[in-house]
């Protein structure tokens, strides 16, 4: 069997996690390889690994049977293995041609860059595997297909034969898509190998020739995809967690919602439209679930209701209070708790001490202070009734955060957000990077909450997290809600469809039921 | 009360420390290289600075405006914005006090000193405000706008000294401020003044803010993360903006008290190189508003120790200043810790026999 | 009233007080193309305008004090490369401390050394002939316009076109170019950014370091305390101006430098104070920053309002 990469148990330790644990990834020579799993489950860490940019832990490398040791990109380059990764390194005011020979320009005299040579190889390649592109244009003022397509004849200039793409398709309209699938047809007809990381099903079985998917650091599955189906891979993809313990009661959701939000757009960094028109309602005592893969919008979602990023068009309501363009603060004091996705950079600041980070959103208030004076008695005895109440553990309320493990500093963070008693709280990747004893104590946290009446925005990439702790769960898609379920009922199969952007066919009976 | 306590950090301390004694080496070498006994001049230094009634009270007005530039840059350090313009705010302060001392005539000293003193802040506010604006509205790097700041400050009060505010064709000065608006002396033998008093009242009171107050804790946390700070609920740009504004006040009043309690005038050219200085040992006392007191004092004593030396052999003066450049070179390099810490851990790891775990580097 | 003072005298005092400017902006082009603000301009300038002398006075050769003082600007260059990337020293601190070193330690010499305050001058001191082009040197107007400047003075202005060259027409100047703007793209494809940075740096202390020399023994043949003036954060405030270009930079040294020769005439005779004329440059630097932060706001803010219309058709 002639592979052109073979990865055998290959290990990646980062602090608190093993990214990659024991994943062994053959792939054939002159075959297109997907790589699917869900966010963390260790793609990104694998293919960076073989690209040079991160040095495993353990395990062995061959590339076309020789047995490598890839220090560097360098390295990883001059053994003919080319990356495109999802965020393009690209340099804005260069062009095309200049972007495409970086660090590898022809030469005239040996001192000036060969002009008309980079023109020449630039048009020859892009030639030659059907990549059309114009040389003289800068590459700020390309479309983000074409911006693409640079990075692939980056790869291609140095002679790569083996090209590694990561989620390619995640910024590509339908049809740029279709380009590019006839583009990787082409360069594995002309005997290049391709592994391609995604999370769509759907391009899987389409463009794919085998597939190995991987699940919290593992390979779980490992076939031709010729043998397999979505639902097969979404099942895999997804898994059987051990079931975690809690405790969900039913409970009477209140009457009126207490979030509404209609219609939103928002924006991401980059001006395009990461929110398409979302509406949904949360009512007091409900979990709504919003799930999905990352990037499909849910992180710009949430920064807009919790009022950290501006919405362009559409309302966010609170107990029937407009917020829509309201400051984080006055969303606060309506009533607005937030967990943020990233506790790190958003939720804590690891330079103060515990105490410090447990009052910061009531340090104006009484009784922490009067007249912008602290009092210290009261901010003393509310940071450790919480680091009880909560089993936060540190050595005490006066060290700085950053000696906390990561479980206890969502746990701090969970401590604050909630202990105010808010009318609605979103909880955003609540349990990422946390032990499973944490997790346990935040999940039941959060459906204490829930029977308080507090109305419960989730969202998360872990599936199961989502099943078991909501009532109604939403699948966002390309910024978009593509379709709204009973948690009860649904199946794992149907969400991981969805979150492919797949509408299951069980699902497009329901679909004319009221979906808010 | 049991307040609140970090861990005590030595490396800071350690690093000083031995920051200062590769500074006095190598001032020992160029002082060797032209004849003088270092550690002779060295003791000198230290007398002239710490010892003798006379020398401290010198001591101590030089320190006076170093605390307030300290202060300054500390201050817009701990919200996140890097003010370079402290030497241009100071003189846009030390020209408006002048003003305000020699325009307003028949006034008591219990108004018009105060008011001399707020119009030194609020020039120094004011020229703080266009880089601020800038930063704030426009994204544009305040490092440069404050240091072309810098440049437009002193042709701007030159200007100022030369033509309108000029006392008489003879020399660049404008006239001595009236009476009612002079800080005090403390003593008849030096210069300083009651200048001193608001500086060391300034320390302790941004101490206190930043320890007791909830003004304070929303520098700090925009301070070390604005991201955070705005998402628990503080505007970051207004406090840091706010912040600002403030260190060109606390520059505003260097100046100010710069012409109110010593020199009774502005002049061109006017006192060089305290907004720098500052920036330097604001950095020394790591960010704490009583750190940066207690180097300002230190190199106070240091500057005027060196003047002394200066009086008495012919070492130069500027050997303070030679000095504390060179601390602050390498104590900035923080890399320069840990590249030692490794080359001692390569030679330990060499050491070791088998068996014995060795951590990698 | 302008035409009066636009005679050949003007024009060749613009010239010469242009060069350590434009000089000073070459030196910070080259660096904050890799995306580095080099505070140290000042200082190395200052450095090497005294050590220019040094070299001069004691070995009564200008070629020595050129290599002298240019031998110190590169040594102060390595300090702070080497102590900003290796060392991880904070680059704008290492800048101000090195500045504060220079103007300390310069006036200590001049006392220590040559036991003078102020200013020292001195015949020993050997100072750059003037370059005399034959034939153009004849030429009406344009021959004292061109010829009869020191060799640094031609240098400075033949690097304009080299710098140009060298940024947009070498492998070396390309990847500079894309450190700046993105480091990780060039990492990502084998280029050594710290290597890269460093030769940046040593490029400006050399640009610095020619300047230095120029101030002191260029046109005048002494050491004044304090001697450049500032002219290294003009030459940052200059390459701003020029939008980061070698022939923006020029045009902008000039105009600082024509500032310089103006207030110099202006001094003594009534009209505009020189200060205000000195000021306007730096005025006018601050204003253009203003614009091109305005026009890039607008221009990210009509990208999203687009594909939020498009959003909503669609």
């Amino acid at each position: 069997m002639d592979y052109a990469v073979e990865m055998l148990d290959m290990v990646k330790h980062f602090p608190g996690v093993k990214a990659v644990d024991g994943v062994t990834l053959r792939v054939k020579k002159g075959e297109i390889h997907a790589l699917v799993g869900e966010n963390g489950a260790g793609k990104s860490t694998l293919v960076n690994t073989l690209y040079g940019l991160l040095r495993p832990d353990a395990g062995v490398i061959r590339i076309n049977g020789q047995e490598v040791a890839i220090e560097s990109s360098d390295k990883a380059i001059a053994l003919g293995i080319g990356m495109v990764h999802q965020r393009f390194k690209l340099v804005p005011s260069f062009t095309i041609m200049e972007n495409i020979c970086l660090g590898a320009e022809p030469t005239r005299n040996r001192f000036f860059v060969d002009e008309e040579g980079e023109l020449e190889s630039v048009l020859e390649i892009s030639e030659k595997y059907g990549l059309q592109i114009d040389p003289h244009v800068r590459v700020r003022d390309c479309p983000v297909g074409v911006q693409q397509r640079v990075e692939i004849l980056k790869a291609l200039y140095r002679k790569a034969e083996i090209l590694v793409l990561d989620e390619p398709t995640a910024v590509l309209t339908p049809q740029e898509t279709e380009a590019l699938f006839q583009v990787l047809r082409t360069l594995v007809k002309g005997g290049k190998t391709v592994i391609f990381i995604t999370h769509k099903l759907k391009e899987v079985m389409d463009i794919s020739d085998s597939v190995t998917v991987m699940r919290r650091g593992k390979v779980v599955g490992n076939m031709p995809t010729s043998q397999t189906s979505p639902e097969e891979l979404a099942r895999l993809m997804v898994g059987r967690e051990v079931l975690l313990r809690v405790h969900k009661r039913p409970v009477k959701a209140g009457k009126d919602p207490v979030l509404q939000v209609r219609d939103l757009i928002v924006a991401d960094n980059r001006g395009l439209v990461a929110v398409n028109q979302v509406s949904f309602d949360v009512k007091g005592g409900e979990i709504l679930g919003i799930a999905g893969v990352q990037g499909n919008g849910q992180t710009e979602l949430v920064e807009a209701i919790a009022g950290l990023r501006k919405t362009e068009r559409g309302t966010v309501r609170l107990d029937g209070q407009e917020i829509t363009h309201a400051a984080p603060l006055a969303r606060r004091r309506h009533g607005l708790g937030h967990i943020p996705e990233d506790r790190i950079t958003r939720g804590l600041n690891l330079k103060a001490t515990v105490e410090e980070n447990l009052i910061a959103t009531q340090h104006n208030q009484k009784p922490f202070a009067q007249n912008g004076v602290f009092n210290f008695k009261s901010r003393a005895s509310y940071a450790q009734k919480l680091i009880e109440k909560f089993d936060i553990r540190t050595s005490s309320k006066d060290v700085l955060m950053d000696t906390l493990s990561g479980g206890n500093m969502q746990k701090a963070v969970v401590a604050r957000e909630t202990d105010t008693k808010p009318r609605c709280l979103i909880a955003a990747q609540p349990t990422r990077g946390v032990d499973i004893g944490s997790i346990e104590f935040i999940h039941q946290l959060l459906l204490d909450a829930r029977e308080e009446g507090i109305a419960i925005l989730l969202v998360s990439t872990e599936l199961t997290e989502i099943m078991s702790l909501s009532d109604r769960i939403a699948v966002m898609y390309e910024g978009r809600i593509v379709g709204v379920v009973d948690a009860g009922t649904a199946t794992e199969e149907e969400l991981g469809l969805l979150m492919a952007g797949i509408v299951p066919e069980s699902l497009k009976a329901k679909k004319e039921e009221e979906v808010l | 009360m049991k307040s609140r306590r970090k861990e005590f950090n030595w490396r800071p301390l350690l690093s000083l420390l031995a920051s200062l004694v590769i500074a006095l080496v190598i001032g020992g070498i160029f002082m060797l290289a032209s004849g003088h006994n270092p550690l002779h001049v060295y003791v000198l230094m230290f007398k002239g600075g710490f010892v003798g009634a006379s020398n401290i009270m010198n001591s101590l007005q030089r320190a006076t405006p170093l605390i307030f530039t300290s202060l300054a840059v500390l201050i817009g350090f701990r919200t996140g914005t890097f003010n370079m313009g402290v030497e241009g705010q100071l003189l846009l302060g030390a020209v408006a006090a002048a003003w305000a001392g020699f325009t307003f005539k028949g006034l008591p000293a219990w108004i018009h000193l105060p008011l001399s003193i707020l119009t030194a802040m609020a020039a120094g506010a004011l020229w703080a405000l266009v880089p601020a604006v800038l930063k704030f509205k426009c994204r544009v790097n305040e490092i440069i706008t404050t240091i072309m700041g810098n440049s437009i400050a002193t042709f701007f009060t030159a200007y100022l000294a030369n033509y309108p505010l000029r006392e008489n064709p003879m020399a660049a000065k404008t006239p001595r401020v009236l009476t009612t608006a002079r800080l005090p002396r403390l003593v008849t033998y030096s210069q300083v003044n009651w200048g001193l008093f608001i500086a060391v009242f300034c320390a302790l009171l941004f101490w206190y803010l930043f320890r007791r107050t909830t003004f304070g804790y929303r520098m700090r946390m925009v301070g070390d993360n604005a991201l955070f700070a705005e998402y628990v609920g503080i505007n970051p740009t207004r406090v840091a903006f706010g912040g600002m504004l403030l260190s060109g006040a606390l520059a505003g009043l260097a100046g100010g008290v710069e012409v109110l309690g010593v020199h009774y005038r502005f002049f061109d050219p006017f006192v060089v190189g305290l907004g720098f200085n500052g920036i330097l040992i604001g950095w020394l006392g790591k960010g704490s508003p009583i750190g940066a007191l207690l180097a300002a004092l230190f190199y106070g004593g240091m500057q005027n120790g060196s003047l002394m030396v200066d009086m008495t052999t012919d070492v130069p003066r500027q050997l303070s200043d030679t000095v504390l450049a060179i601390v602050v070179f390498f104590m900035a390099a923080e890399g320069l810790f840990d590249f030692f810490k490794a080359l001692r851990r390569r030679s330990k790891t060499l050491k070791t026999t088998k068996g014995e775990v060795t951590t990698s580097a | 009233m302008l035409r009066d003072l636009l005679d050949i005298s003007m024009i060749q005092s613009t010239i010469r007080m242009a060069t350590p400017v434009l000089l000073a902006a070459m030196g910070a082009m080259v660096t904050s193309a890799a995306g580095i603000i080099n505070i140290s301009l000042e200082g190395t300038m200052l450095l090497s305008a005294f050590f220019a002398v040094v070299g001069s006075y004691f070995f009564s050769s200008v070629w020595m004090g050129l290599l002298i003082g240019v031998g110190t600007g590169m040594l102060v260059a390595l300090l702070f490369g080497v102590f900003s990337l290796r060392f991880r020293a904070h680059i704008i601190l290492m800048g101000i401390a090195i500045n504060a070193f220079a103007n300390a330690f310069t006036i200590y010499m001049l006392r220590s050394m040559f036991k003078v305050a102020g200013a020292f001058s001195d015949p020993r001191i050997v100072g750059f002939d003037q370059v005399h082009i034959p034939i153009i040197k004849d030429i009406p107007v344009l021959g004292p316009i061109v010829s009869g400047y020191a060799p640094i003075v031609y240098v400075a202005w033949l690097l304009v076109i080299v710098m140009h060259i060298f940024l947009y027409r070498t492998p070396a100047g390309v990847h500079l170019r894309a450190i700046g703007e993105n480091e990780e793209a060039a990492e990502s494809l084998g280029i050594n950014v710290e290597r890269v940075k460093l030769l940046a740096v040593l490029l400006s202390g050399l640009f610095a370091s020619l300047a230095g020399v120029y101030l002191s023994l260029g046109h005048l043949t002494m050491f004044t305390e304090n001697m450049s003036a500032n002219r290294g954060f003009v030459g940052l405030a200059a390459n701003i101006f020029g939008r980061g270009t070698p022939i923006g930079g020029a045009l902008a040294s000039l105009i600082f430098g024509f500032a310089d020769a103006l207030a110099m005439r202006l001094q003594g005779t009534g009209g505009i104070p020189s200060q205000l004329v000195l000021m306007f440059p730096s005025v006018l630097t601050i204003g253009i920053l203003l614009m091109v932060a305005i026009k890039l706001a607008r221009d990210v803010q009509r990208t999203k309002l687009r594909n939020v219309e498009k959003a909503l058709s669609e």
